[in-house]
């Protein structure tokens, strides 16, 4: 009897591994036959000079750095305004909490490109010359900070509250608790959209291509005009940026994997 | 105010040791016996409010150019600008003794004016006009330059005026897209041949190159003509396949290209002197006609 259910047991579980093989594999399936269609259909009829691409890639490329330089700073000071932000949303201070709501309100309310516009022309007529990429970084970084101000603050209130009251009842200092306690409980939660939000930025610092800073689609736009062929410049600066994400959303997930092996929620959820 | 005063004072201090430097050490360039306009300008006592002044000082002009206008100025792969104006900006920065940082704004940010010090001196093929003289100092010109009409092949348009209440295509903020809205008639710099088709209408993309891009992509409702210069038109014809054509050989209006400086920066007065000195001796000794000859294969500096 007790070997039965063992043998049955082992057969479950290697049909369930079969299963869950063949769903990777005709899930890589489908996955190879859309990029191949959609290649084909750019070879076949978009006009698509491999030679010319051979010369504008290496040219595209090049701005990979600027792209990944302008994001990474971009994001670190994000960071640190969105915590800024996210404190002064929390503050009972009337004077704190109406800056920080003032900030997330007009930066989430207004274009990012016309905030990057502000900082790069009206700027000058004041007599501060911010260098191209200055501009870039100080609009991103507080464009998205206002965004992850409230993203921040959501992750801080996500801690329960009860967890505060223990530390309360431990004897524990609002400010201590707040570090020691509510602090690294918010920060497994803030992780995960900083890294999303470097992502997303990856793709927005496209923007600066507009005031002249020399990134992936500037040099694409570029390459491209002097013979006409933008096109074909915007999808090797398409792919470029596609490999990028694809890239950081696979070192996100290791992050927020590693980030979760402690997390009694996620465990319990199994 | 303060911080401008200390600011004034650093830059001050660094004339100094440039000047102290520019004096010390033999310059490199042999061309010039009587030394660069630089040398010459500190020696003389330039003060570093001036644009010259601070040029100088600094050892250094921040050009604004067009990465994207061949055969006038291009980025190429290597990382290098090469075309007539980058040639061009280069001789002028010699002959000042200052080195070239390569600025790379868009075309309407230049004709604006009100450039803030993010850049000194336009030298990208800018045509003379009233409007733009109104913000920006013009230098005499270095060459000359006429617009012309391209059209698909298809078109039944032969002259100006076949294309009265047409659409017709130009990058923004350029003369070819001024001479559509109305023409030059009256101006003093730009010599008009041609009335602008009565009732045309203007469709503008950021740059030239976008209107035959959108063309050749298959927008051919997008326009029925479109201004430019003749070295453009001959490139994007030679990229059309046979979809494209010169209206005729006409030229519509012809304008005077110069270097043009901002009229709200530091004061251009010695500057302009020193740079005309440059392009009146750079026309003289053949630079530029070896410059035009090299990039255009024909002599655009005579009018």
């Amino acid at each position: 009897m007790h070997e039965e259910a063992e043998v049955l047991a082992k057969s479950v579980a290697a049909d369930e591994g079969r299963r869950s093989r063949n769903w990777q594999t005709r899930f890589r399936l489908v996955w190879g036959g859309i990029v191949f269609l959609l290649i084909a259909f750019i070879l076949i009829s978009l006009n698509v000079e491999i030679s010319f691409i051979q010369t504008a890639a290496p040219f595209i490329l090049q701005g990979v750095g600027l792209t990944l330089l302008v994001s990474a700073v971009s994001i670190l000071f994000a960071t640190i305004f969105a915590i800024a932000g996210a404190l002064g949303r929390l503050s009972r201070s009337a004077l704190l909490n109406g800056i920080a709501s003032f900030y997330v309100s007009f930066f989430r309310g207004t274009p990012l490109i016309l905030q990057l516009l502000f900082w790069y022309l009206a700027l000058p007529q004041v007599g501060i010359v911010l260098d191209p990429i200055l501009c870039a970084i100080a609009a991103l970084a507080i464009n998205y900070g206002a965004y992850m101000t409230e993203i921040f603050r959501a992750g801080i209130q996500a801690v329960p509250l009860g967890q505060r009251e223990a530390a309360a009842a431990l004897g524990m200092a609002p400010r201590t608790a707040f570090l020691r306690i509510v602090a690294p409980q918010a920060f497994r939660i803030i992780v995960p959209a900083i890294g999303n939000d470097f992502v997303a930025m990856l793709k927005d610092s496209a923007l600066a291509s507009t005031v002249g800073l020399q990134e992936i689609l500037w040099r694409a736009r570029n390459v491209g005009a002097k013979e006409f062929k933008t096109l074909q410049t915007f999808m090797i600066a398409g792919v470029v940026y596609w490999v990028l994400t694809i890239v950081f959303t696979a070192v996100q997930n290791r992050i927020e994997s590693r980030l979760s092996a402690g997390d009694r929620n996620k465990e319990a959820k199994g | 105010m303060k911080i401008k005063s200390t600011l004034l004072a650093l830059l001050a201090g660094a004339a100094l040791v440039a000047g102290a430097c520019g004096g010390s050490t033999a310059s490199p360039s042999a061309s010039t016996t009587a030394g660069t306009a630089c040398e010459k300008a500190i020696a003389a006592g330039e003060p570093s409010t001036t644009l010259l002044g601070k040029i100088c000082a600094a050892g250094v002009i921040k050009i604004a150019t067009d990465p994207a206008y061949p055969p006038y100025s291009e980025l190429n792969a290597a990382g290098e600008y090469v075309g007539f104006d980058s040639d061009t900006a280069r001789e002028t920065a010699k002959r000042l003794g200052v080195t070239v940082e390569w600025v790379t704004p868009e075309w309407a940010a230049i004709t604006a004016g009100n450039w803030g010090g993010r850049w000194d001196i336009s030298i990208g093929s800018m045509t003379q006009t009233e409007d733009r003289a109104k913000v920006v100092d013009f230098l005499d010109p270095y060459f000359y330059e006429s617009g012309y009409l391209i059209v698909p092949t298809d078109s039944a348009a032969t002259k100006v005026s076949d294309l009265a209440g047409k659409t017709i295509c130009a990058g923004e903020s350029t003369t070819h897209s001024t001479w559509i809205t109305g023409g030059f008639g009256g101006s003093a710099v730009v010599d008009q041949y041609n009335e602008p088709p009565t009732g045309a209408v203007l469709k503008t993309y950021p740059t030239d190159h976008q209107c035959i891009e959108a063309y050749l992509a298959g927008r051919t409702d997008d326009w029925d003509a479109m201004a430019q210069s003749r070295e453009f038109i001959e490139a994007a014809i030679a990229e059309s396949n046979g979809k494209l054509r010169f209206l005729n050989e006409e030229a519509n209006f012809a304008g005077r290209i110069s270097f043009a400086l901002d009229k709200s920066g530091p004061d251009t007065a010695s500057a302009i002197v020193a740079l005309n000195e440059i392009i009146a001796a750079m026309h003289a000794d053949g630079t530029l006609s070896k410059f035009s000859m090299d990039n255009l294969g024909r002599d655009v500096t005579k009018p």
